[in-house]
């Protein structure tokens, strides 16, 4: 169980990822890339050192040919509602306090001793092992939009948190009322991008939007929902076996799957 | 002052001034500031600052012809983002989304070069480059040869034009499952059609309620992929879409089926024919899809031999599961198959004509896509072209190259063709090779004169109803970067050379495709401003075809299958093809690298995969290093490709179950020996294991039955 209490927002801002339309075709990686300004490396196949805010990963329901099944499942930050990458920070670099449920990560104040990876189960953090290098020419694709972390400090996906404060600088140009955005107002660059439709974005709290609905569904499910972090992302499947991977569920359990 | 005062002012003083510092904001400021101080040191790049723009356009660089919205800073391209309402978008492709990297990448070409005795390559000046071509066309003659890796775009009609006015006929383009689906096409279409010659089949995915992909990669590789993944996205937005994928591997589209609610037949590799005819057989003959013709009973005879039982020992898949997707056939209203190769070239008119067959069963929604050619003299259309193949030209030489200048455009055949070193050394055997390419890639190391060119954000450029489209859709890449150095779109240096030569052609490439535009009834300040065009295509019928074509061709193409159970230790080869990978002129795109999972690519050895059955058969183990060696064939493969036979490539093993028995599944993509860090020396070049043979009927070269022997190596 997470060490923190929920905390609750008026907007909680989610992802339903629907993993049966997701073919792991990596245009989400790619923007993700892109948007955060995440250099790239010669060597990627090293795993350890590669740094990506959102992953997507390979699920096979384990069976032997021709009973052999698979999914993708793309894992960006869960954005926990009690979230033990925090409590654990010696410096609040990391934090959860602004409306919308985003988990923050100020990368001036971190000081990089990881314990905030150790602390995730989700793998979502990644410790820049060195400066980052774009190799000459391709610095022109950096963004004015968020910062270049150096080495020495822990980064993880923000929900492309600019393009949040975007939707609102707007929001107010058109004299909307920036605390009540509307669907598709703000989307991550991953939801944006996937043509599959498979990650849709929006404010769990407000029935409107398709997030909230998706959430409920009986399909939809957590990752480790047992831990009690509340993720804000949520998964979708018909597949049992996609559902089951979703945790640490014991062979033989008795209680109900999700 | 007593010291006992000077004490309590001192202790009160040092008190005072730590409460101060305390509640004081400023040391929190300065600790800030130095914090954020310690993180911006000169070597890590600063964001840059400036204004937004957005432009719209369509990727000349994703074969799936995406809709892009081109994000500016100062009028410099940054971002590639999808574009909302784009007829064949819906999201960005991998491929697309990482292009402004390739644009600012500094292994860019920027000036001409001319290769040295040495065999390096210097920098010479246009004006320079343009007389030495001058003068070795003029030497050449008639002896002229061009292969174009661009297939959608007007620039195949510009060189066409300039090659028929020198003399020559020998245009190509590079193999692809777009010739295989024209050929079969223009066999099929029968002689006194009111359908257009100049056309392709459609693929109207819009209309369809049931979609069987037997092969073709369609959500990933094959065609408009942005299209049809959108499509089955909305369509099956509730309670999923009956997508079906039949293919030796459970690759993107299986696994979208799988989540749709359809399902994964596997077969092994090279049957996919067989597969589409056996279904035609069952629906023929259980389910009453026949075609009202004279002509159908001779099909019928031929569809005779393609019986459950057969159909299960040639593909292992079994009969019922065979049964069970004819009734879901039968029972749709409107089922699409669209039937061709998984990797996307080498499988022939078989695939294709079998599609067709299925398709005209069932009354699938099969569209007449009428492609226009640019007006110049003597311009051959893109399905006239279609009936070169390279791969027969190059490996019909005897001793001596049947051209005397050979222009590589936009491709790079040295890697991507198959047996690539084999018919390397028929191109290094040209007197006189001429590049237009944007890197310095296996073939334009090769080439004596290499002229840099503008990628698809850096150009103007046009693209055409792109493979599957079941529709006609026109529109413009246009050029919202700035090209680095002397690059110059190969379109325009060819008609500045036909201008030299007094060939009456437009002086421009933007003067072809405005004609273009014109004669397509299209606004071209439209299109410039990178709107995109859509019209219907006319629906396909039956008494459009020569049905006799399938008794001619397809029912020929089949030669003895494979046998049921691995020959020892020989594996199909199931080669696969993947957005991210990139295409043979740019290599991996930087960002797509690391999409590449740790099974895929381990420093620069790649993966090979087999289910658990096959590697025990095989004698394979996880992570082993294996020999992949090409077995030849079944003995009908040309010898004169050199000698690929015999080829081997080594790469790590990987136990993956979602692969059909007797298969080894293996990456397109990699094994680049030219080009940048991010794609040279990373992993093997299957495309060395192909073993071309003609096509029985079609004459088309094939390579998507190749055989492998594998064997682990220390």
């Amino acid at each position: 169980m997470s060490m923190i209490a929920l905390k609750e927002f008026k907007i909680r801002w989610g992802m339903a990822i629907d993993v049966d339309k997701c073919t792991g075709c990596g245009a989400c990686m790619v923007a993700c890339q892109a948007e955060n300004n995440i250099a790239p490396v010669s060597d990627a196949s090293d795993k350890r050192r590669a740094l990506n805010w959102l992953v997507v990963y390979e699920l096979s329901n384990g069976k032997a040919f021709p009973d052999h099944d698979l999914a993708y499942l793309p894992r960006p930050c869960q954005q926990c509602g009690t979230y033990p990458c925090a409590s654990v920070c010696p410096v609040t670099a990391t934090d959860k306090n602004e409306e919308g449920g985003i988990v923050s990560q100020i990368h001036p104040r971190c000081i990089g001793c990881r314990y905030c990876m150790a602390a995730c189960p989700y793998h979502a953090r990644y410790f820049n092992w060195q400066d980052p290098v774009w190799p000459r020419g391709l610095e022109k694709t950096i963004t004015p939009d968020v910062s270049v972390r150096p080495r020495g400090v822990v980064e993880k996906c923000s929900f492309c948190h600019h393009r949040f404060m975007w939707a609102k600088d707007l929001a107010r140009l058109e004299n909307r009322e920036p605390g009540r955005l509307r669907e598709g107002d703000y989307l991550p660059a991953c939801a944006e991008s996937c043509p599959s439709g498979a990650i849709v974005f929006g404010d769990l709290h407000n029935p409107t939007h398709r997030v909230h609905q998706l959430a409920g569904s009986e399909r939809a499910f957590r990752l480790l929902e047992r831990l009690g972090t509340e993720p804000q992302v949520y998964y979708l499947s018909r597949r049992a076996w996609v559902r089951r991977q979703g945790d640490n569920y014991l062979p033989d359990e008795k209680k109900p799957l999700p | 002052m007593k010291r006992r005062d000077f004490m309590k002012c001192a202790a009160g003083f040092s008190a005072g001034l730590g409460a101060g510092i305390a509640f004081s904001p400023l040391p929190w400021q300065l600790l800030d500031d130095i914090s954020v101080w310690t993180q911006n040191w000169p070597w890590i790049p600063a964001n840059p600052k400036g204004e937004n723009t957005y432009e719209l356009s369509t990727s000349k660089l994703c074969p799936s012809g995406c809709g892009l919205k081109v994000r500016l800073l100062n009028g410099r391209v940054l971002r590639v983002l999808p574009q909302a309402g784009h007829p064949l978008g819906g999201g960005i492709s991998p491929l697309a989304a990482a292009e402004p990297q390739l644009l600012y990448s500094p292994s860019r070409l920027t000036t001409p070069l001319r290769r040295n005795s040495e065999g390096s390559h210097s920098p010479i000046s246009w004006p320079e480059a343009k007389t030495l071509l001058l003068g070795k066309l003029e030497a050449a003659g008639e002896k002229l040869l061009c292969l174009c890796g661009d297939e959608s775009g007007s620039g195949s009609a510009v060189l066409s034009a300039f090659l028929r006015a020198r003399g020559s006929e020998k245009i190509f383009f590079m193999p692809s499952e777009a010739q295989c689906q024209s050929l079969a096409w223009q066999h099929a279409r029968y002689a006194d059609s009111s359908l257009p010659y100049s056309s392709q089949a459609g693929y109207d995915f819009e209309k369809a309620d049931l979609v069987l992909a037997i092969g073709a990669n369609i959500m990933e590789a094959w065609g408009t992929v942005m299209r049809n993944r959108r499509i089955v996205a909305e369509k099956g937005a509730e309670k999923g879409f009956p997508l079906y994928y039949a293919g030796p591997v459970q690759n993107q589209t299986a696994a979208l089926a799988a989540g749709a609610g359809g399902g994964w037949l596997p077969i092994r590799a090279g049957s996919e024919t067989s597969l589409a005819l056996g279904l035609a057989n069952v629906l023929a003959r259980t389910h009453g899809k026949k075609l009202a013709h004279p002509a159908f009973a001779q099909i019928e005879h031929g569809l005779a031999r393609f019986d459950p039982a057969h159909v299960s020992a040639v593909t292992g898949l079994g009969p019922r599961r065979l049964e069970e997707m004819c009734e879901k056939l039968a029972q749709a209203a409107a089922p699409l198959v669209v039937c061709g190769s998984e990797f996307g070239q080498g499988a022939g008119c078989g695939p294709a004509l079998s599609g067709l067959l299925l398709n005209l069963l069932l009354r699938g929604p099969l569209t007449a896509v009428p492609l226009h050619t640019a007006a110049l003299p003597g311009a051959r259309g893109r399905a006239d072209i279609y009936r070169g193949d390279i791969v027969r030209e190059l490996t019909g030489w005897g001793g001596r190259p049947a051209a005397d200048l050979a222009i590589f455009y936009e491709a790079n055949p040295a890697y991507a063709l198959p047996g690539a070193a084999a018919l390397a050394d028929k191109i290094r055997a040209i007197p006189f090779k001429l590049a237009f390419a944007p890197f310095m890639d296996e073939t334009a190391a090769l080439c004596d004169l290499v002229l840099p060119t503008p990628l698809g954000l850096e150009k103007l450029d046009d693209i055409e109803s792109p493979l599957g489209c079941g529709k006609v859709f026109y529109a413009l890449a246009r050029p919202l970067a700035e090209a680095p150095g002397q690059c110059r779109h190969g379109a325009d240096v060819i008609l500045e050379l036909a201008a030299a030569l007094d060939m009456g052609l437009p002086a421009n490439y933007e003067a072809v495709l405005r004609k273009k535009a014109q004669d397509m009834s299209l606004s071209w300040i439209s299109l410039s401003r990178g709107q995109s065009f859509e019209r219907p295509a006319p629906e396909l019928e039956a008494a459009d075809c020569d049905l006799s074509v399938f008794d001619k061709l397809l029912f020929r193409s089949l030669r003895a299958a494979r046998g049921a159970s691995s020959n020892g230790r020989r594996a199909g080869l199931a080669p696969l093809c993947r957005n991210a990978l990139g295409t043979p002129q740019t290599g991996i795109p930087p960002f797509a690298l690391k999409t590449l999972r740790a099974k895929e690519l381990k420093g620069g050895e790649m993966y090979v995969f087999a289910n658990s059955a096959t590697a025990r058969a095989l004698g394979l183990y996880q992570d082993a290093r294996v020999s992949v060696r090409a077995a030849g064939g079944n003995g009908n493969a040309v010898r004169n490709t050199g000698g690929n036979t015999g080829r081997a490539i080594t790469a790590r093993f990987n136990i993956f179950e979602g692969i059909a028995d007797d298969c080894l599944g293996a990456y397109l993509g990699f094994g680049h020996s030219a080009l940048d860090e991010y794609s040279r020396g990373k992993g093997a070049n299957i495309c060395e294991l192909f073993s071309p043979e003609p096509e029985e009927g079609s004459g088309l070269m094939t390579w998507h039955k190749t055989e492998v022997t594998v064997e682990v190596v220390a």
